[in-house]
């Protein structure tokens, strides 16, 4: 056993001001950014519509992915590696999620009674998705929307507690609309990351995909 | 395309060698150097009293608050407290309050680091800031 001291400082009372309401951008706004990179390179090329469905035979290449979701409370940064499979138009990736802060939670226990902690989250994640690329442009560029999953184990941590109600495995589904140039795919969309009630939920997903395979040029 | 892919490559490894650390045998005189490590250090309690009437029920533990050992409770108005603790080891604190009908308790805890480095040929030892934040978050958002 070890002795320690308390010492006691003058009260100085804190005065906290009421921090002004960020504006939200909607994510309407961004979906249409989307739509305007894909018609301006559709303009002065050749574009058809074709069957979303229809496969071009197996085409499994190495993959990496840097994510983004967010809203106006909270932020994660997701990194991943796998295949993307160009002529099925699925990818299947390992990904890592983290949040860069430390968030502060705030739980109802019981009746009247709360609880603040300080939350650090970490997932990782089986990354299942399926592009449905109904328009091709360009020499190998498609468009259209996406639908996925993450299949993943939530790594929280409180400090100061041993105990950590929000871990287990979660499902984490995401859909939205997907441009694809050559080896980049750009994705956006809306994520729900199930997170407990505490938390805000809904997202606004930010995916860049690297494939690497060769092109016939 | 394939010069495409190298230069990904070449910019993926750039990244790994920027971030990494490597050890230096930098001298800078001017930089404070603290030969000795130490024992004890302070940590500071932050708390957010709304008055100086308010009562804020404070527990401290070595260790997590939910299987540490409490090493004090007290009450306190104060917006600050300080305990003077051993280094190598977790401590933890819980702070509650009440706020109309409803009662918050705040939890913070860390682990008291020192770390060392080399300057000038001499090890010196530093350590991060040692505070628990017990700040109630709805007093800040009111």
């Amino acid at each position: 056993m070890f002795t320690f001291a308390r010492i006691n400082v003058k009260y100085t009372p804190m005065i906290f001001k009421k921090e002004e309401g960020s504006k939200r951008i909607p994510a309407f706004t961004f979906v249409l950014a989307l739509l305007s990179i894909a018609c301006s390179s559709v303009h002065a090329q050749s574009f058809f519509i074709r069957n979303p469905l229809e496969s071009m035979g197996p085409q499994p290449h190495l993959s990496i992915s840097g994510e983004v979701y967010a809203n106006t409370k909270d932020v994660l940064l997701d990194f991943g590696i796998g295949i993307d499979d160009v002529g099925y138009d699925y990818t299947a990736r390992l990904n890592f999620a983290f949040r860069p802060y430390t968030k502060i939670v705030l739980t109802e226990i019981e009746d009247m009674e709360w609880r603040q902690y300080f939350e650090r989250l970490y997932i990782i994640s089986l990354d299942l998705e399926k592009r449905f690329n109904f328009m091709l442009f360009g020499e190998n560029n498609r468009f259209g929307p996406y639908l996925a999953s993450k299949f993943g184990y939530f790594l929280s941590d409180y400090r100061g507690m041993s105990k950590h109600p929000n871990r287990g495995f979660k499902i984490i589904p995401a859909a939205g609309l997907g441009i694809q140039f050559d080896h980049s795919t750009f994705s956006l969309g809306y994520l729900f990351l199930n997170n407990g009630k505490d938390n805000l939920n809904g997202m606004l997903q930010f995916k860049y995909a690297f494939t690497f395979y060769k092109t016939n040029t | 395309m394939k010069k495409n892919s190298s230069l990904t490559v070449l910019f993926l490894v750039g990244l790994i060698v920027a971030c990494s650390k490597f050890p230096s045998n930098s001298c800078d005189v001017n930089k404070p150097c603290y030969t000795q490590a130490p024992d004890s250090l302070f940590v500071e309690l932050q708390l957010t009293p709304q008055s100086e009437q308010d009562t804020i029920f404070v527990s401290f533990y070595e260790g997590n608050v939910d299987d540490g050992e409490l090493l004090t409770t007290f009450t306190t108005s104060f917006d600050r407290e300080y305990f003077y603790v051993p280094v190598r080891k977790r401590f933890s604190a819980s702070a509650r309050y009440k706020r109309g009908d409803n009662f918050y308790t705040a939890v913070d805890g860390q682990y008291i680091s020192v770390k060392s480095s080399t300057n000038c040929e001499q090890t010196c030892y530093n350590w991060d800031e040692r505070v628990l934040d017990l700040k109630l978050k709805v007093d800040e958002e009111e």
